[in-house]
C-alpha cells in the first residue's frame, strides 16, 4: 500500500497555470475521489501523479520517496482512461498482457495473471477479441483489467465511467467499490459526477480553478462545505444560496427575516452568502428562516418531488413528499437556523463558527 | 411534384457524371496516347491520320528498349534512390511527427508552420547551389546526393501527412502505453506504428513515387550511366538528331507501371492522408 503525498505542486500548460500549489495527502489504501468542474485541472493532476506530465514546481512522494523525476514506468502506477484507450491492434489478451510484457514478466506468469483478472472481471470469454468487437461496458472492463493485472502501487482512474449509460455506470461503480475493498490498494478516482464521488470515496478532494478547495469525507464535504463553491457544487439539486447582510450584533438579515446566527467574525456589518440544502426546507411557516411564494416547477424523481418556489423573484428549491404541492399553489416554507451555511460573500469562505481554511 | 424532383435529381446526376467522364478523359488522354504509341509500329507514329488505338499492334518498341543495356541499370538506380528516400523519410518522419504531436516544447508551432517552406522555392532555383555543394563535397554522381535532394522534398511532405494521421490518435492511447511501461521509442514501435501502419505505408508509397519520378536533380547531379535514374535515363534515350517516340513511350510506360500499381494498392490511404492533412491545425 502506497502513501501519496503532493507538496506545493504547480503546473502550467502553455500560458495557463493549471495546477496552483497543490497539497494533498492520500493515505495508504485509501480511495480518494478528486472532483471538480471541467477544466479545473483534475485530469492534469492525475497525469502529473502518473508522470505523464512534468511538474513545474513542488514534490511528489510515494511512501516518502520523491518520484517527480521518475518516468511513468518507474512509478509503477496504472491508469484507466475515460475513452478506455485500449490498443486497437491487440486482442483483449494482448491488451491485458502488454504492461506485464513491457516489465519483463515471463510467459507463464503473464498467462496466469491475465487469466486470474479475466475471471475476476468476467471477461475471460473475450480474450481473443479485438477492442472494436467489444461493447462499451466490455471495453470498460478490459480497461480496468489492464490496470488490475499489473498490481501497481496506485490506481489512477480518469472519469472511467463517463462514457457508460446510467445503468451500467451504477453497476460498475458498485463493482469498483467492491474491488477496492478487496484490493486495498491506494486509488485515485477523478470525476465530475458528485454521485460517483459521494458513493465511492473514502475522502473527497474538491478542486476548482487549479486549487484544492476542500478535502474531507463525503459527509464532511456535504454537511460542512468550506466555501460557497463546494456548497453549490456538491449536492443535487444544488444548495440554495442567497445573498444577505449580517450586522454588528451577529444578526442575519435576509428576505425580510432577522435571525441570530453563530457567524464569525462578528463586530461589523458585512454581506454574506446564506445556503441551505433542498432537503432541509420544511413546508409551512415555522421557526428559522421563512419564505413565502408560489410553486412554479415540480420535478418528480420517483420517491420525492423537487419543487421550485418563486419567493419574490428568488427561487427556493426544496424536496417535498409526492403529491403535497401543485403548480401555482401559494406556500410558506422555513429552514431551521442550524441548517444554514453562512459564507463570506467576497472570499466565499465559511464563516459560521468554522476556522478559515 | 416528387416525380419532377426525382427527374431533376436524375438529370443532375447525369450532368455530374458526364462532367466526371470528360475531366477523367482529358486528364488521362496524354497517358493513353503514350501507352498506345508504345504499341504502334514506327510508320503509324508519324502519319497525317493519327489514331488513338494502334492499327497494327506491335511490341517492337519494347524489344528495342530491352536491347539497350543501360535501361535496366536506370530502373535499378531509380529503385535504389526511391526506396532509400522513402525508407529514410518514413523513419525520420515518424519520429518527427510523433514529437511534434505528443511532445510539448517551445517552437513546436513554428516548426510545424516552417515545414512546408521548402515548397516555396522552385526546385530550379536550388539546382545551382546544390550542384555546387555536391561538387565541393565530392558527392556528384552518387546515390547519396540523389537521396539527400529527394529527402529535402519528401521529408517535409511526409512529416506533414504523418501529422495529420498522428493527430487522430487519441492522446490517451499514447499515455496508456507509457503508463504500461513503454519509453517514448517503445511507444512509437509498440503502439503508434502498428496502429498507423496502413497510413504510414501509404506515405512510404507516396514518397517513393516522388523519388522514382524526380527529374531535375537526377538530371543535373548524375554524370554517368552508373548512377543515372530512369527519368533522366529517358532523356538519354533521345538521340541528338532523331527522336524515337515509340522507344520513349515504351520506356515511359515501363517506368510508370510500378507507380500505377503501387498507387492503386494504397490509393485509399494516400487520399485519406491528403484530406486529413488539409484539416491540419497549424
Amino acid at each position: 500500500m502506497t502513501r501519496l503525498s503532493l507538496q506545493n505542486v504547480s503546473k502550467s500548460l502553455g500560458n495557463a497555470l493549471v495546477l496552483k500549489k497543490i497539497n494533498l495527502e492520500v493515505h495508504p489504501g485509501e480511495l480518494m475521489v478528486i472532483i471538480g468542474p471541467s477544466g479545473c485541472g483534475k485530469s492534469t493532476l492525475l497525469n502529473v501523479i502518473a508522470g505523464l506530465e512534468d511538474t513545474d514546481e513542488g514534490h511528489i512522494f510515494f511512501n516518502e520517496q520523491p518520484v517527480e523525476h521518475l518516468a511513468p514506468k518507474a512509478r509503477d502506477v496504472a491508469m484507466v482512461f475515460q475513452n478506455y484507450a485500449l490498443y486497437p491492434h491487440k486482442t483483449v489478451f494482448g491488451n491485458l498482457a502488454f504492461g506485464l510484457k513491457m516489465r519483463g514478466f515471463t510467459k507463464p506468469e503473464i498467462q496466469e495473471r491475465v487469466a486470474a483478472v479475466a475471471r475476476q472481471l468476467n471477461i475471460h470469454q473475450l480474450l481473443l477479441r479485438k477492442p472494436r468487437h467489444l461493447s462499451g461496458g466490455e471495453c470498460q472492463r478490459v480497461a480496468m483489467g489492464r490496470a488490475l493485472v499489473r498490481r501497481p502501487n496506485i490506481y489512477l482512474l480518469d472519469e472511467p465511467l463517463s462514457n457508460l449509460d446510467a445503468l451500467l455506470r451504477s453497476q460498475i461503480r458498485t463493482e469498483i467499490k467492491k474491488l477496492h475493498a478487496v484490493l486495498k490498494t491506494t486509488m485515485i478516482f477523478v470525476t465530475h459526477d458528485q454521485i460517483e464521488a459521494m458513493t465511492l470515496a473514502d475522502r473527497i478532494a474538491v478542486m476548482n480553478q487549479g486549487r484544492i478547495v476542500q478535502v474531507g469525507t463525503p459527509d464532511e464535504i456535504y454537511e460542512r462545505p468550506k466555501t460557497d463553491f463546494v456548497a453549490a457544487f456538491m449536492g443535487n439539486p444544488a444548495m440554495n444560496l442567497f445573498t444577505g447582510q449580517k450586522d454588528a450584533q451577529g444578526r442575519l438579515h435576509l428576505h425580510g427575516n432577522t435571525l441570530q446566527v453563530n457567524a464569525s467574525p462578528g463586530g461589523k456589518d458585512q454581506t454574506i452568502r446564506v445556503g441551505f440544502r433542498p432537503e432541509k426546507v420544511r413546508l409551512g411557516i415555522d421557526t428559522g428562516l421563512r419564505f413565502k411564494g408560489r410553486v412554479t416547477v415540480l420535478e418528480p424523481t420517483g420517491a420525492d418531488v423537487f419543487a421550485i418556489i418563486d419567493c419574490g423573484g428568488e427561487d427556493v428549491r426544496c424536496r417535498v413528499p409526492r403529491g403535497c404541492l401543485t403548480v401555482g399553489q401559494q406556500v410558506g416554507v422555513s429552514v431551521q437556523t442550524k441548517d444554514l451555511h453562512i459564507f463570506n460573500a467576497q472570499s466565499g469562505h465559511r464563516v459560521d463558527g468554522v476556522k478559515r481554511p | 411534384m416528387t416525380m419532377i424532383k426525382k427527374r431533376y435529381s436524375r438529370l443532375r446526376g447525369a450532368i455530374f457524371y458526364c462532367g466526371l467522364v470528360l475531366i477523367t478523359g482529358i486528364l488521362s488522354l496524354p497517358a493513353l496516347v503514350a501507352i498506345s504509341t508504345s504499341f504502334k509500329p514506327y510508320s503509324e507514329i508519324f502519319t497525317t491520320n493519327p489514331t488513338i488505338l494502334p492499327q497494327h499492334f506491335t511490341l517492337a518498341s519494347y524489344q528495342k528498349l530491352l536491347a539497350i543495356p543501360e535501361f535496366p541499370v536506370y530502373l535499378l538506380n531509380s529503385l535504389i534512390v526511391a526506396a532509400f528516400s522513402a525508407a529514410i523519410a518514413i523513419a525520420v518522419g515518424v519520429l518527427a511527427a510523433y514529437a511534434l504531436v505528443f511532445f510539448r516544447f517551445p517552437g513546436r508551432r513554428v516548426i510545424r508552420q516552417a515545414l512546408l517552406t521548402t515548397y516555396m522555392f522552385p526546385a530550379i532555383t536550388l539546382v545551382f547551389p546544390v550542384f555546387f555543394g555536391a561538387s565541393r563535397l565530392n558527392l556528384l554522381d552518387t546515390y547519396t546526393i540523389l537521396i539527400l535532394t529527394n529527402l529535402s522534398f519528401a521529408l517535409p511532405i511526409a512529416i506533414w501527412l504523418l501529422l495529420g494521421f498522428f493527430e487522430k490518435i487519441p492522446v490517451e492511447l499514447e499515455r496508456a502505453a507509457r503508463v504500461d511501461g513503454c519509453n517514448r521509442l517503445q511507444t512509437v514501435f509498440h503502439v503508434i506504428l502498428p496502429v498507423m501502419l496502413p497510413s504510414i505505408m501509404a506515405i512510404g508509397v507516396f514518397t517513393f513515387i516522388l523519388g522514382w519520378g524526380e527529374y531535375l536533380f537526377a538530371l543535373t547531379l548524375t554524370l554517368t550511366d552508373a548512377h543515372r535514374t530512369a527519368s533522366p535515363g529517358m532523356h538519354a534515350l533521345m538521340g541528338n538528331y532523331r527522336i524515337d517516340y515509340g522507344l520513349l513511350t515504351a520506356a515511359g510506360t515501363v517506368i510508370v507501371f510500378p507507380l500505377v500499381l503501387l498507387f492503386a494498392l494504397f490509393q485509399k490511404h494516400i487520399v485519406e492522408g491528403m484530406t486529413s492533412a488539409s484539416h491540419h491545425r497549424l
